[in-house]
């Protein structure tokens, strides 16, 4: 395969990545009542 | 711990790795001159061959490992000794730079422990402590939590195994061995880090810079290891660091050699005996390379070697007895509550200006059209941040929608994929040195750098200095080491509890890959009244103790304070004996 798609490929999941981790991100802020007595344990 | 402690303790890890690092050292070409690298990679190999050869005959007896190692290793010494002065002379390039980097990384991590007399360790050394402790008392790898709790041992135990051996031969306590080694690990990482961007970049500067990012300004999987305790993560991210270096150099060989061509998959079983997780960063590395790098032979020589390694892992665990996690369903490995980590935190907790000069690193990568060597690099970092997202958000809010609202876990401890991402973000940095527009201005580059890894120490220097434990713990834990009986049950927590009095307790520290949601440990931490444990005690005729953090006049109806100082009491169920 040329190895410019492997460049645009690596572009793309990354993008699409950070976008989700944005979006995510945002949603764990929105949800924080609802989350807020839920249990987390640290290890 | 003293200097002469100090001492005795590097004199015995050398001990541990000395004949499989003479190993090393042979297995290499003779007319090459001896470079830091090579003594370097021979230390590294040292604790791979190790743990390869120590552990099936530790499941057997650490003694045993004991004898056989004195057996082979004295003889080695003599006879390699004047072979080593024959045929090896010191290269006039030696890389001081590396070795400086390396020496400084070690005694950056060390220096938070030297104000303290007695330090047991960051968050997850309460069960690794415990684990080391169990081969010792043990003289063989535990199969089971007893005395903590009845369930199998899941977690590779390969860094424990090298802790215990030096701490019977150093006459010094496992918990100040591990800690040791956990520093050793920031600086072999830092000085690895040094040649495997040698070798991405071809440039000196670029070097200098990853490993200096890695080793000084790096928080989580780097600095912040002292802090949880992350030893089998650090160990093995060590060896993964030297698995891509040797799959790497597999790959530059000019002649068919069948040997030195599956030399990595040594490499990869000693991951999967040190540290379950990083064995699946390394397949997630092998799964990033094939898909988006064109490196076909880096992918073809990862993914054989990764396989030939799983595959003689699991021979050496088959050999000591059942292959562990058959009772993966009662471990938190797919059901793991952890806290959920927004973008901001990532960003936090790698260390801001990390943070920022890695990413610029990854971008001047990208701005360049990621040349061909360094598609390894972009391919490491987004196949580990792209896991990091599907665990963290993906998976997470999926669980919170199918159950209603009513859950909210993830799977596979997404955090550990942030602290594994420092390693390829580190040598990202490197870039930041041989593209425009930072390379024209390296002197104020490496100013900067050497400023923020100073700031960064300091401030990490800082955040370990508490008040040193909870006041009245330690009283309490030798108190309850003293007095109480061996098969009692304590209920409540102190730091380092269960390592410090060998006691059981009533929430031992067992990590998620443990079946710690076996029905008996599910009851005890359903039971929270002195009647409910006091019934418990009774049924199974155990004597049952609390820890409180309570003045002796305080304590609740239907205990009896037996110890008390610092505001920690502990007090036994019932009237007093």
């Amino acid at each position: 395969m040329n190895e410019k798609v492997y460049t645009s490929l690596t572009r793309i999941v990354l993008a699409v990545a950070l976008a989700i981790a944005v979006a995510g991100s945002l949603a764990f802020v929105l949800l924080e009542k609802a989350i807020q007595n839920m249990p987390f344990s640290d290890f | 711990m003293s200097f002469v402690d100090g001492i005795r303790m590097a004199a015995c890890f050398l001990y541990a790795l000395t004949p499989y690092s003479a190993l090393y050292l042979f297995s290499r070409r003779k007319e090459k001159a001896l470079d830091f690298e090579d003594i370097l990679l021979a230390c590294i190999w040292g604790i791979a061959g190790f743990i390869l050869v120590a552990l099936p005959i530790v499941s057997v007896s650490l003694n045993l490992y004991s004898i056989v190692h004195a057996a082979v290793c004295v003889p080695a010494l003599v006879w390699l000794t004047p072979a080593l002065r024959r045929h090896f002379c010191i290269a006039s390039r030696f890389h001081w730079a590396a070795a400086a980097i390396l020496l400084l990384a070690f005694l950056v991590r060390l220096a938070p422990f030297l104000p303290h007399d007695n330090w047991f360790g960051g968050g997850d050394m309460r069960f690794h402590n415990i684990l080391a402790e169990s081969i010792i008392v043990g003289d063989a790898l535990p199969r089971t939590w007893e005395p903590f709790a009845e369930i199998a041992v899941n977690y590779p135990l390969g860094g424990h195994l090298l802790a215990a051996f030096v701490s019977v031969h150093s006459l010094l306590p496992v918990h100040t061995v591990l800690n040791a080694l956990l520093c050793l690990c920031g600086g072999l990482s830092s000085a690895l880090i040094y040649f495997l961007a040698l070798r991405l970049f071809e440039n000196k500067s670029a070097a200098t810079a990853s490993a200096l990012s890695y080793g000084f300004i790096a928080l989580v999987g780097s600095l912040d290891y002292i802090r949880w305790g992350g030893l089998p993560n650090a160990l093995a991210m060590l060896l993964l660091l030297l698995f891509v270096t040797e799959v790497l150099k597999a790959c530059e060989l000019e002649e068919a050699d069948v040997l030195r061509s599956m030399a990595p998959a040594l490499v990869a079983a000693a991951i999967v005996l040190t540290h379950h997780y990083s064995a699946l960063a390394m397949f997630l590395l092998v799964g990033s390379i094939i898909i988006l790098t064109p490196l076909r032979a880096v992918a073809k020589s990862g993914l054989m070697n990764s396989l030939a390694g799983l595959l003689l892992a699991l021979l050496i665990l088959r050999s000591g007895g059942p292959l562990p996690g058959s009772d993966v369903g009662k471990t938190s490995v797919f059901m793991f509550y952890e806290h959920p980590i927004t973008l901001r935190e990532v960003l936090v907790s790698m260390n801001l200006p990390f943070a920022v000069v890695s990413i610029a690193g990854v971008c001047a990568i990208l701005r360049n059209g990621i040349p061909r060597k360094l598609s390894l690099l972009t391919a490491w970092t987004t196949g580990y941040f792209a896991a990091f997202v599907f665990l963290e958000y993906i998976y997470r809010l999926a669980v919170f929608i199918i159950s209603d609202g009513q859950h909210f876990f993830t799977a596979l401890t997404p955090s550990r994929l942030i602290a594994d991402l420092a390693y390829p973000l580190s040598l990202s940095v490197g870039a930041l040195t041989v593209y425009n527009p930072v390379a024209r201005y390296r002197t104020y580059f490496a100013a900067v750098l050497c400023s923020l890894g100073l700031t960064s120490c300091l401030l990490f220097f800082l955040s370990l200095q508490g008040p040193g434990g909870i006041p009245g713990s330690s009283a309490a834990i030798e108190w309850i080491s003293a007095n109480v009986p061996e098969d009692a049950i304590v209920v409540g927590s102190l730091p380092h509890l269960e390592y410090r009095s060998w006691r059981r307790t009533s929430s031992p520290p067992i990590p998620a890959s443990e079946a710690r949601n076996h029905p008996e440990l599910l009851r005890q931490r359903s039971m929270t009244s002195v009647a409910q444990w006091h019934a418990y005690a009774e049924s199974r005729g155990l004597e049952c103790y609390y820890v409180l953090s309570a003045d002796a006049h305080s304590v609740p109806p239907g205990l009896t304070a037996l110890h008390s100082s610092g505001g920690i009491s502990v007090c036994i169920v019932g009237a007093a004996p």
